[in-house]
């Protein structure tokens, strides 16, 4: 039998197992635009779909248009930029260290982010602008970046998780001296606030502000996935396949500070999306870290959009913030994974 | 016909000597089984020789050229390394397994070509494996997975194959399978570099035999000559014979000989 | 508000049990503050050479109405140990203290008063005549109240009909309720809080979750906050700064005195007539 035969043979075979991936990202994308429009929709003042349509594309200065421009608007692009950066930069650390457990935390950004926004907070510069706190995050960002590869330089991936465990210790511990020294009861509720994660009354500056970082860090985390296949098969054959590691890591490592970091300013610490959003894909895609990088990153916009969603709706008392309520449903995740990896484990 | 040159090549780590003045001259057609006791540094003779651990002293040469001064890309597709106990890490099909094989040719978003895809398929069929081609990869037995990470290298074609250690772990069938593969391979006009434990397999399959102690080159000549019991006793420090003839020659082991070294003067490997 | 007057003035009694021990008509020479609303009550009503020390956040925190550098009084750091290593015959502090400190400060012959945080002017009342009593300046505390009286009445008097709508934010960005400072400060100056309106559960008398979305539909004829602090935090930024809020109600943005908002004083009814004052310019511009 020749190849060609062959190849045609089981080229039916290798069509349906592609479409598995297509259909993934299709259905993602349709669940996609269902939550968003009802991001629009909904809130604790019900719009209809007319309200809603002429708030977007009517140049009057109506009382629904508003808030749909101006208020709706903004947070669902937020929450779906968020999402897919918390989604893709998930996916690329756990190919990178090859750990299911691996999420943009594990790297020190997230504290990093977190530290430079609560100085900005502890400090009350953040009454000069809106862009004060942001602009603290992604110093942060990239100081715990710079930090974590330093430190694990040379020591291959191991190395690098544990220096990005130490300097996320170090991030924790220096936000808890920041609410250990808050200069006023405000302060110390407000950092506690912050770290909560929150995507109420952001505002187009803060689309604009955040987008630029999570475009340039998400493109470099695209760029990454041909070099994580290759490490499916560890570090010396993907050596041996002409892949760059230490190039690898600095790109991941660049991309995920850029986009986290940016994302993280803007809404504060939000977990959990990023551990959970690769898994829900990665049955789907064949395993192959480059496939789940994109269904990953709608993936997460999805669960983030329906996260925040649901914190609008839920109305028992003070609002749900968004870290919190992902925290809640993250954890049961965390537990079904250990439970099934201890099935798997030999 | 492909040419890789060792010149005195010398490799330390941590203050210690791994090879010392080892000089190697290969080319393709050729199947050069490298031995050696536990520590002798046949790993780091394959890893240097693949390009993969630059030598302290001395310099390897690939078609005249210094291997340090391949991209790593291009390199890539000239020859395929595989370590001791290849694993892989995510549960993906053999087919995807194999097709990382083509990373070098391939651009940083996409899929495989038609070309590329019958390519792939060929590969499979080769070794083997076009029963467990959608199977994933950790649910594959060891012959199996075996071969999988042979197809891996070999879909790129590349015109040399570094492999280390290729039959550890495989039942005798396997074992055969792989040694008779890789005797096909270089009767192709490929250059095979393999390091291997089981010495009767070596004689009988490889073309040359390369013998390593505590880093250099004991002996290096064809097959069937170059093994003989005075090398056995210098180099593993057992009492052995080589019986039968030709093709049925077999390496017997008849006794370990009392240590020559001192415990401590022992290299750990 | 009765209710809670009258509470408030049981609380005070009850904790106001340290100065009915001391001797009638003495009046202590060193007296300490270890809150930054007593802090002003204080440097009112006693001269620098009676003052002890107050707390650092009376340096420029809030913008006090007194600062402890211009009236040259030394600051404290609100601990137990400075208190006793300054030894003052009077403390004067909320309550934070816990019963072994209390129990260290009587050992010492240290007299302490615990003063509750004033939810509204009846609060108020109680608070300064207690502090005028236990500092032996009751006279001075009575015509401090005397004033706020006055200005209260006058304000009543002329409330104006409808009364002005208005959205108050705190320094936290919460929306204080009617049983507030706030809120009482916001109905003498003759404003009605739009966030009534709403169904929304308050916690500890305030509304969390009041949003934007609220705001613009209920489109009150003011907003109000308390503007460029030191320490301002990012929630009440987030609403402040928004392109909605600086574009709709541009014109329409108040700021207050934080410190009269906060801390019960005799001063926040003048903070009421100023309130009064802008929110006329803004409902009726001429």
């Amino acid at each position: 039998m020749t190849a060609q035969g062959l190849e045609d043979g089981y080229a039916t075979a290798a069509h349906r197992r592609i479409d598995r991936v297509r259909a993934l990202n299709g259905a993602m994308v349709l669940i996609l635009i269902v939550l968003f429009a009802a991001s629009l929709l909904a809130g604790r003042i019900w719009l209809t779909p007319g309200e809603v349509l002429d708030g977007l594309f009517s140049s009057r200065a109506q009382l629904p248009s508003l808030i749909v421009a101006e208020l709706r608007l903004p947070r669902a692009v937020l929450a779906v930029l968020v999402g897919a950066t918390l989604g893709i930069s998930g996916a690329v650390l756990q190919g990178l260290t090859r750990n299911p457990l691996a999420e943009p935390g594990l790297l020190g950004i997230t504290s990093g982010a977190s530290f430079g926004a609560v100085l900005a907070i502890y400090f009350g510069l953040s009454q000069l602008s809106l862009t004060v706190i942001p602009a603290f995050g992604l110093v942060g960002s990239f100081a715990a970046m710079l930090l974590t590869f330093a430190l694990g330089r040379g020591g291959g991936t191991l190395a690098l998780v544990l220096a990005g465990a130490a300097v996320n210790s170090f991030g924790v511990a220096l936000i808890a001296l920041a609410l250990n020294l808050a200069p006023g009861v405000d302060a110390a509720y407000e950092i506690m606030t912050w770290l909560m994660g929150s995507l109420a009354n952001r505002s187009w500056d803060q689309v604009l502000l955040a987008a630029p970082f999570i475009a340039a860090g998400c493109v470099l985390l695209a760029f990454t996935g041909r070099a994580l296949d290759a490490l499916s098969l560890g570090e010396a054959q993907a050596a041996s396949l002409g892949v760059n590691l230490q190039r690898l890591r600095v790109t991941a490592l660049l991309g995920t500070a850029l986009a986290v970091g940016g994302a993280t300013s803007v809404t504060g610490a939000v977990g959990f999306i990023g551990l959970v959003a690769p898994h829900l894909v990665r049955p789907f895609a064949g395993y192959q870290p480059s496939r789940i990088l994109l269904p990953s990153a709608t993936a997460g916009a999805v669960l983030l959009l329906a996260a925040d969603i649901a914190t609008r709706l839920i109305s028992i008392g003070p609002e749900i913030k968004l870290g919190v309520f992902t925290a809640l449903l993250g954890t049961p995740f965390f537990f079904w994974l250990v439970v099934r990896l201890r099935r798997t484990a030999p | 016909m492909t040419e890789l040159v060792a010149a005195n090549i010398g490799v330390s780590r941590g203050g210690r000597a791994i090879l010392s003045d080892v000089s190697l001259r290969a080319g393709g057609g050729e199947f050069i089984a490298v031995i050696g006791p536990n520590g002798a540094g046949k790993s780091t003779l394959l890893s240097a020789l693949a390009g993969l651990l630059p030598p302290s002293s001395g310099a390897i040469r690939l078609d005249g050229r210094r291997i340090t001064s391949f991209g790593t890309s291009e390199l890539a597709r000239r020859r395929a390394y595989l370590p001791q106990d290849p694993r892989c890490e995510w549960p993906i099909s053999v087919e995807r397994l194999v097709g990382l094989g083509l990373t070098p040719v391939l651009p940083a978003f996409g899929g495989f070509s038609r070309a590329q895809q019958t390519r792939i398929t060929q590969v499979l069929s080769d070794c083997d494996l076009l029963a467990q081609r959608y199977q994933s990869a950790t649910t594959l037995s060891g012959g199996e997975f075996a071969r999988a990470m042979l197809a891996r290298a070999l879909v790129g074609d590349p015109q040399i194959l570094i492999v280390d250690e290729p039959m550890e772990g495989l039942d005798p069938r396997h074992r055969i399978e792989a040694a008779s593969r890789l005797r096909t391979l270089s009767s192709e006009g490929k250059l095979v570099i393999a390091s291997v434990h089981d010495l009767t397999l070596a004689m009988r399959y490889a073309t040359r035999i390369v013998a390593l102690y505590h880093g250099r080159v004991a002996a290096d000549g064809p097959a069937l000559e170059t093994m003989n019991p005075d090398l056995l006793r210098r180099i593993f420090e057992v009492d052995a014979e080589i019986a039968g003839t030709e093709v049925r020659a077999y390496v017997d082991y008849l006794a370990p000989l009392p240590s020559r070294h001192a415990p401590d003067e022992r290299i750990s490997p | 508000m009765k209710r809670w007057a009258a509470l408030l003035a049981a609380a005070a009694m009850l904790v106001c049990r340290g100065v009915a021990d001391a001797a009638p008509g003495a009046k202590p020479q060193r007296v300490m503050s270890l809150n930054m609303c007593t802090d002003q009550l204080l440097l009112q009503l006693l001269p620098p050479e009676r003052i002890t020390s107050v707390t650092y956040l009376s340096r420029a925190f809030y913008r006090p109405l007194i600062s402890a550098e211009a009236a040259h009084v030394a600051v404290n750091y609100n601990s137990p140990e400075e208190v006793l290593a300054q030894h003052p015959d009077l403390v004067i502090s909320g309550n934070v203290f816990s019963p072994g400190a209390r129990a260290v400060f009587r050992r010492a012959g240290i007299t302490l008063l615990e003063v509750p945080p004033a939810n509204g002017f009846e609060g108020i009342r109680v608070i300064t005549r207690s502090i005028g009593r236990a500092v032996g300046e009751e006279d001075q505390a009575n015509a401090l109240l005397r004033r706020m009286d006055a200005t209260l009445a006058e304000l009543k008097a002329t409330t104006p009909n409808p009364r002005i709508t208005v959205l108050g934010w705190d320094s936290g960005g919460n929306v204080p309720g009617p049983d507030t400072l706030f809120g009482e400060i916001l109905d003498a100056a003759g404003a009605a809080s739009v966030a009534e309106k709403t169904t929304d559960s308050l916690v500890y008398g305030s509304n969390t979750n009041f949003d934007l979305e609220q705001l613009v539909t209920l489109n009150p004829q003011a907003v109000l906050h308390s503007g460029s602090l030191a320490d301002r935090p990012d929630t009440l930024n987030q609403k402040i700064q928004h392109r909605l809020v600086r574009k709709l109600f541009a014109g329409r943005e108040l700021t207050y005195p934080e410190i009269l908002y906060r801390c019960g004083l005799p001063q926040s009814a003048d903070a009421a007539k100023t309130l009064r004052e802008k929110l006329l310019r803004i409902a009726r511009p001429r």
